[in-house]
């Protein structure tokens, strides 16, 4: 496989131009530019450790508090997960654990995962990589259908004292996670996954 | 061109990037920061955790039941458990931090429910939002205590209510409950705690809490007087019905007065008597100082038909007191009926003529005084028909020696007499007796007789007064002088004159007697029909099943019988003045009907339907 550092040109990350090794800026775009952004690594841990503190009052704090007739009540996730599972809406149950625990914990960890690869030098499988990182890129968004559905429901419901409902300190929470994590693949350059193949065993194919 | 040259010309630019290093990993830091001091806030916000032991947890779930002071939440319910043995639940409940300090021994919690009560309903929130733990404390900070035990019924007034708290004594069986108004003027100016029954079971007392600036109209010559139900009285002025507020005629309630001016200022747990109605407060209330009564016990042989609560207690014919309780007590002296009945009395010292400052002490040694002289206690009747069943408190020297003794029971007995007989001159019974013994028809016999006899004398005088031989008085003068004087002559020998002026004059003032008798009779009687009609409309207004019903019909079988006996009085217009020791029948009667008027005939409650 060729790259452009193969041939001392330098990609922009934005608009895909080609430039001369001498340009510290893409003559298209401006994008300031690199052969390989080298302390993206140090981006990817720093909004990863981010993501991952602020993820956990995400849990521990009431997500939503829900005033219905006089009787409020503050479900966490985890809780209310449980919750939509004692009433049988497993289903919703389902979509809600996936979108707000399974998506940010699978996150996490694959993110943690590339990110120790590429800083390790070694046989590596470019291209599963890759995927992953798309991967992590295209379903991080997904990870705020839980804001949303507070969101909805904070604006819908509200019916004084009948039912009304309020966001809890752990959507905010929750949302700034998903933003630091979505940052966090995206400060990955994945640029670096083929470096990382070229200077181990140089792959087949 | 070689990629090393490429690599090099890229490098400066890493270590220009790697000065932004910093930059980003303020986020991380800054995460934590913003975490943990919420972490720091959230934990240093908790109030205190104090436990609460309730008799039971209904409806309280952890994480949701409030605890709640002035409708304010002031803390959650954390958890519910049960305490040692489960004998109870216990509540352990975390406060707010604010209100933290003023959790001392002064707070006080109970379980609020909704409530549905005759003046409202109450706690409906809680219908929709579940119980919640209601909370009172005062405004001052004192020692922090984290177990309470939680109050089974709401406290009277809440701390910093201003007021005065009374203790009512009532006779047991009342209405009372808790919640209940106390009512003046109509208004509603206080409320009664939770009744308690005292030892002895005779009387009820139960706190009571009177608002400022009502609480201002208490003076120890207050009264107080049981609202509850309604009153149906029946008296010479007819008919009175009297129900004092709705809610206490379902609640029950107690009403105050001030009948006599002048009391003294009351404070906080001054003790006052709840008298059954307001006229047996009016009354009690010109007996200042009311002594606590006098209780006595009295052991009645046999069945005594009629004595029940409330039974008047008569001392020389004065209301002395009554019946506080009956109770049948087995007594072994090994005769056939072993069964006695034992009748508690509450009397009234200054009743019975003790002086208002003696002790109990004093008033019973004084009795004791007085039953070694003779005094008893014995079943008597009284009543236009003598069929109510009184106690009567008669000196009777002739009986055998006895005396108070004091029973194990801790009683003081009085001795008893035989039940006296019936006095046959008493009542309408005997009224009808002695006019059915009055020798009317002979008397009628010879009244007419000599009315008979005097129509003849005057016939023949008048005869002999225009006979034709008056013109020919000069000549026949000297012979019907004569004549004349003949028949004076005889007449007068004979006493006839004597004989006519007597039975004239005592069946003129017998008749002019039964005249005026006969002419009040049927107004009596008119009003007695009045009463019934009014007795009537009543009825009418109640279904015939129900007890008022039957015990009003039994009140009007009572007035149709009185009416028709004086309506036969009236009929039998012949009765002979001297027949009356009291002289005129007219006032006789109405003393009767005065007596009869006296008693309530019917005095109904509620719980009668």
């Amino acid at each position: 496989m060729m790259t452009a550092r193969d041939h001392g040109l330098i990609t922009c990350r934005s608009c895909g131009l080609l430039a001369e090794p001498e340009t510290s800026s893409c003559v298209r775009c401006e994008t300031p530019l690199a052969s390989r952004d080298t302390a993206s690594l140090q981006h990817v841990w720093a909004w990863l450790v981010a993501g991952l503190i602020i993820y956990v009052p995400a849990n521990v704090y009431p997500m939503l508090r829900t005033t219905q007739a006089f009787r409020s009540q503050e479900s966490t996730i985890v809780g209310g997960v449980v919750d939509l599972v004692h009433h049988g809406a497993i289903a919703i149950a389902a979509i809600v654990f996936i979108a707000s625990v399974v998506i940010p914990v699978g996150k996490f960890i694959v993110i943690a995962y590339l990110a120790v690869l590429l800083s390790r030098r070694g046989p590596k499988n470019a291209h599963r990589l890759h995927i992953l990182h798309e991967a992590v890129e295209f379903i991080g968004r997904w990870s705020m259908i839980d804001v949303f559905v507070v969101a909805i429901l904070v604006a819908l419901v509200q019916f004084d004292v009948l039912a009304s409902i309020q966001p809890g300190f752990a959507a905010a929470c929750f949302a700034l996670s998903v933003v630091f994590t979505m940052l966090s693949a995206q400060a990955f350059d994945p640029r670096m996954i083929w470096d990382a193949t070229d200077e181990g065993a140089p792959h087949d194919a | 061109m070689t990629p090393e040259d490429n690599t090099t010309i890229a490098r400066p630019k890493v270590e220009t990037r790697k000065r932004s290093f910093s930059l980003v990993w303020l986020m991380p830091v800054l995460a934590i920061v913003i975490s943990g001091y919420v972490v720091w806030n959230n934990y240093n916000d908790r109030g205190p955790l104090i436990t609460i032991v309730l008799q039971s947890g209904a409806g309280i779930s952890a994480g949701a039941t409030e605890v709640r002071i002035r409708d304010l939440k002031v803390g959650v319910v954390e958890d519910i458990g049960f305490s040692d043995g489960m004998t109870a639940v216990e509540v352990n409940v975390r406060l707010d931090k604010d209100i933290a300090g003023y959790v001392d021994k002064d707070a006080q919690f109970w379980l609020v429910e909704p409530q549905v009560t005759a003046r409202g309903v109450t706690g409906i929130g809680t219908l929709l939002s579940g119980v919640y733990i209601a909370a009172n404390w005062d405004g001052v900070e004192g020692e922090f205590q984290d177990r309470f035990t939680a109050l089974t019924v709401p406290p009277l007034a809440s701390i910093g209510e201003e007021g005065t708290r009374i203790v009512l004594r009532a006779r047991a069986g009342g209405q009372l409950a808790a919640g209940a108004p106390v009512l003046t003027s109509g208004l509603e100016v206080g409320r009664i705690g939770q009744p308690e029954l005292s030892k002895t079971g005779n009387t009820v007392t139960m706190e009571a809490f009177i608002f400022k600036p009502y609480d201002a109209r208490l003076t120890s010559n207050t009264r107080f007087w049981d609202a509850s139900g309604l009153s149906l009285n029946l008296g010479a002025q007819g008919l009175a019905l009297k129900v004092d507020s709705l809610a206490a005629l379902i609640e029950g309630g107690v009403t105050f007065g001030e009948p006599v001016t002048g009391g003294q200022p009351v404070s906080d747990g001054q003790v006052f008597d709840v008298f059954p109605t307001e006229a047996a407060a009016r009354e009690n209330a010109f007996e200042a100082n009311v002594l606590p009564g006098i209780n006595l016990s009295v052991l009645l042989e046999g069945d005594i038909n009629g004595l029940n609560l409330d039974t008047l207690v008569r001392f020389r014919g004065i209301k002395a007191g009554e019946v506080a309780d009956l109770v049948g007590v087995a007594v072994d002296d090994g005769s056939d009926n072993p069964v006695r009945l034992r009748v508690d009395l509450r009397l009234s010292p200054t009743r019975l003529g003790l002086s208002r400052d003696q002790t109990a002490d004093e008033a019973i040694a004084q009795l004791k005084t007085r039953v070694a002289n003779g005094l008893r206690a014995r079943v008597g009747q009284e009543g236009l028909f003598g069929q109510t069943v009184i106690l009567e408190l008669v000196r009777l020297p002739e009986q055998p020696a006895a005396e108070i003794t004091e029973g194990e029971d801790g009683r003081l007995y009085l001795p008893t007499a035989p039940t006296a007989e019936a006095d046959p001159n008493s009542g309408v019974n005997g009224l009808v007796a002695r006019l059915s013994s009055l020798p009317i028809e002979e008397l009628m016999a010879a009244a007419t007789d000599a009315l008979g006899n005097v129509s003849r004398l005057t016939t023949t005088a008048d005869g002999l007064l225009q006979s034709e031989g008056l013109d020919r008085i000069p000549r026949t003068l000297d012979a019907t002088l004569g004549e004349v004087r003949t028949l004076v002559e005889a007449i007068r020998n004979g006493g006839a004159i004597d004989n006519l002026n007597a039975t004239l004059q005592s069946a003129d003032s017998a008749l002019k007697s039964v005249d005026s008798a006969a002419a009040s009779l049927p107004a009596l009687a008119a009003r007695l029909n009045t009463a019934a009609g009014n007795l009537e409309a009543v009825i009418a207004g109640y279904g015939d099943q129900s007890r008022l019903y039957s015990d009003l019909r039994g009140v009007l079988g009572d007035f149709a019988k009185m009416a028709e006996s004086f309506r036969s009085l009236a009929a039998s217009n012949a009765i002979p003045a001297r027949s009356f020791e009291d002289g005129n029948p007219c006032v006789l009667s109405y003393q009767l009907f005065l007596d009869f008027s006296w008693q309530p005939a019917a005095q109904l409650r509620l719980t009668d339907f």
